[in-house]
């Protein structure tokens, strides 16, 4: 037990809850983007930061702490979803940058935000946290290299190799949307150039 | 497309971000000029990056209500671990005080006697260590209250017949008249089925009641979270404060007419059993789960299980296999008992080939290849060639020479080694001197 819980009451499970359910929950929503289902994830979220609140030593904010925590698993339901099965951008049709036009308003902007989720979701697990973390939630390249336990050149490198592929997915190049080892629909084996 | 706008496409997000400077941003800004299919990037990916970052995705009070709900059980159980862990604290602090009170009194008793004066006797120490207040449940109607395991508990009626057996992670209430209102908390494998003479009720983790009426009719109120009723050979989804009643042959009765519930009211009842309201009992939990788990049949499914475990490992969950695969290598059922050296192979397998743990898998398989006249040994074996099939083919044909070359081994782990090496292709005169140790 650390020395600040043996001197201030710890937190109650139900308002650790109760008082950082919506962040968690506006957290997951930015990273997984606002169409997907994340209550499974917000459970398994909650499970964890319960399951490990006893070893909470208050060292950090409680707060930076469940962000960690959320983070580190929302990682690994990014590397879950990564590994089922999926289509290539050909028959993303209706998300193809080409093939809509871009109107005024709010309809249009949250349009273009389906489309990055949708190539975000293409994405390694790796190179998405790394676009998400810098270029949505407007982290360093040190704090994230920080959070994830990377050295900096590397997540320099995700980064680069994230924002490429998410570009290229947006401009429907398939060959360099490709993730790496996954085939088109319809080929018998990965194809050339499909890896930057 | 040219190769141009393949360079410099990667670099629109700093552009957007306002990042990019000097020469890098006039070549993109001369690129952009003249390039329509670049400029709807930059449109598209500078509104989405807008969009997401201006997102805060607020949440609807109806839809926390709901996600608190399914945490409920969760919370509540970790507030009872850490109630129990506070009172053994206490325990501890109280005896503490306790030693440290009997010492004073032993020393200031010797240095009484050793002045031989006759003194009356200090009061005991014992009377500062109050035991701990049993609790008794409380309620108009005879209660009976019982925590199988610590995530499971249920209060009766005294005219409840409920058998409780418990395996593992698996708990089974078997009752033919009563009621009983549950609260589980699920997770990690752990499942619970409360059956009666008509339905069979699986939980994933909630709280709710089911009643046995005397004519065969049952009766399921759920409190939070959700429940699947089995009815004969129909399924039923009783969902968040809904209330149900299945007849004999599993059509659904109006609730007025269903019996069982007598003069309960199931929505008090409920409100009896909300946390808050009900008393922690301290000390062990009494169990009623003496009964053989074999002759009960409670496990006819461990196949099964093992089945499923595959399955998910296949679908890329491996971490939801090796949950299953880890409950059948700890749990004492004897059901388990011929499954569990395959299990441990198993869970070596998704350490070495899915979960990239190789030096944990290399020592379970170590471990399993001791004995090479069974099957298990034979397979961890070949396994533990196989760990560097990845990162060294070379050294992994090499250990399965190793194995045929040893008279030793049986002759079918042989045969296998030698059909394997076959099969993993290493090309002709690649591995001169790379694979040995």
């Amino acid at each position: 037990m650390s020395a600040w819980y043996a001197i201030f009451p710890r937190p109650s499970p139900e308002a650790v809850v109760r008082e950082h359910a919506p962040m968690v929950h506006r957290q997951l929503r930015r990273i997984f983007g606002p169409q997907a289902d994340i209550d499974d994830v917000f459970q398994s979220v909650f499970v964890e930061v319960l399951r490990s609140l006893p070893t909470f030593a208050g060292r950090a904010r409680l707060s930076t702490w469940i962000r960690r925590i959320t983070w580190n698993v929302a990682y690994q339901e990014m590397r879950l979803q990564y590994r089922q099965p999926k289509t290539t951008a050909i028959e993303d049709a209706d998300l193809a940058l080409g093939k809509t036009n871009v109107a005024e308003g709010k309809a249009a902007d949250q349009q273009c935000m389906r489309k990055l989720y949708a190539a975000l979701d293409r994405l390694d697990p790796k190179e998405r946290v790394a676009v998400v973390m810098h270029d949505i939630e407007g982290c360093t390249l040190k704090e994230i290299a920080r959070s994830q336990g990377r050295p900096l050149q590397t997540i320099a490198s995700q980064l680069y190799a994230g924002r490429a592929r998410i570009a290229a997915h947006l401009q429907g190049d398939v060959l360099f949307d490709l993730q790496p080892g996954k085939t088109v629909a319809g080929t018998s084996g990965p194809l050339k150039g499909s890896t930057p | 497309m040219t190769e141009l706008c393949i360079e410099l496409r990667a670099a629109m997000f700093s552009y957007l971000q306002g990042s990019l400077v000097g020469l890098e941003k006039a070549r993109l800004e001369g690129h952009l000029s003249g390039c329509e299919r670049c400029r709807m990037l930059r449109d598209t990916l500078g509104r989405g990056l807008r969009a997401a970052q201006e997102h805060q995705g607020e949440l609807e009070p109806e839809h926390l209500k709901r996600l608190l709900a399914r945490l409920s059980p969760y919370v509540e159980a970790q507030t009872v671990r850490e109630r129990r862990h506070d009172l053994a604290w206490s325990g501890v602090g109280v005896a503490v005080t306790a030693l440290a009170v009997l010492a004073i009194v032993w020393g200031i008793r010797r240095f009484e006697a050793a002045d031989a004066v006759a003194t009356t006797p200090a009061p005991s120490p014992a009377v500062a260590v109050a035991p701990p207040t049993l609790l008794e449940p409380s309620g108009a109607v005879g209660v009976v209250e019982l925590n199988p395991t610590p995530f499971v508990r249920l209060i009766a009626a005294s005219g409840w017949d409920g058998q409780v057996q418990v395996a593992g992670r698996r708990v089974v209430v078997a009752m033919s008249k009563g009621f009983v209102a549950a609260s589980f908390v699920g997770g990690h494998g752990r499942t619970l089925r409360v059956a009666t003479p008509n339905a069979a009720v699986d939980v994933v983790g909630t709280r709710f009641l089911v009643a046995a009426g005397p004519q065969g009719a049952t009766t399921i109120a759920v409190a939070e979270g959700r429940l699947r009723v089995r009815v004969g050979v129909r399924v039923w989804q009783v969902g968040d404060g809904e209330q149900h009643a299945y007849g004999a042959d599993g059509e659904e009765l109006a609730l007025v007419a269903a019996p069982g519930l007598g003069h309960l009211d199931a929505a008090a009842l409920l409100a009896h059993h909300a946390p808050a309201k009900r008393p922690e009992r301290p000390g062990p939990p009494p169990r009623s789960d003496q009964g053989s788990e074999a002759e009960a049949g409670v496990f006819p499914d461990v196949l099964e299980q093992l089945e499923h475990a595959e399955r998910l490992a296949d679908r890329g969950q491996p971490d939801a296999a090796f949950t299953i695969y880890d409950s059948c290598v700890s749990d004492a059922a004897e059901a388990y008992a011929p499954y569990r050296q395959l299990c441990r192979l198993e869970m070596a397998r998704l350490l070495g080939f899915r979960l990239g743990k190789i030096e944990r898998a290399r020592d379970s398989f170590r471990r399993l290849a001791g004995d090479t006249t069974t099957e298990v040994g034979r397979q961890a074996t070949l396994a533990l060639c196989e760990l560097d099939l990845a990162t060294n083919p070379c050294r992994a044909v090499a250990c399965l020479e190793r194995i045929d070359a040893d008279l030793t081994h049986p002759p079918e782990l042989r045969r296998e080694a030698v059909r394997l090496s076959g099969q993993w292709r290493v090309g002709a005169g690649g591995c001169e001197n790379k694979g040995r140790d």
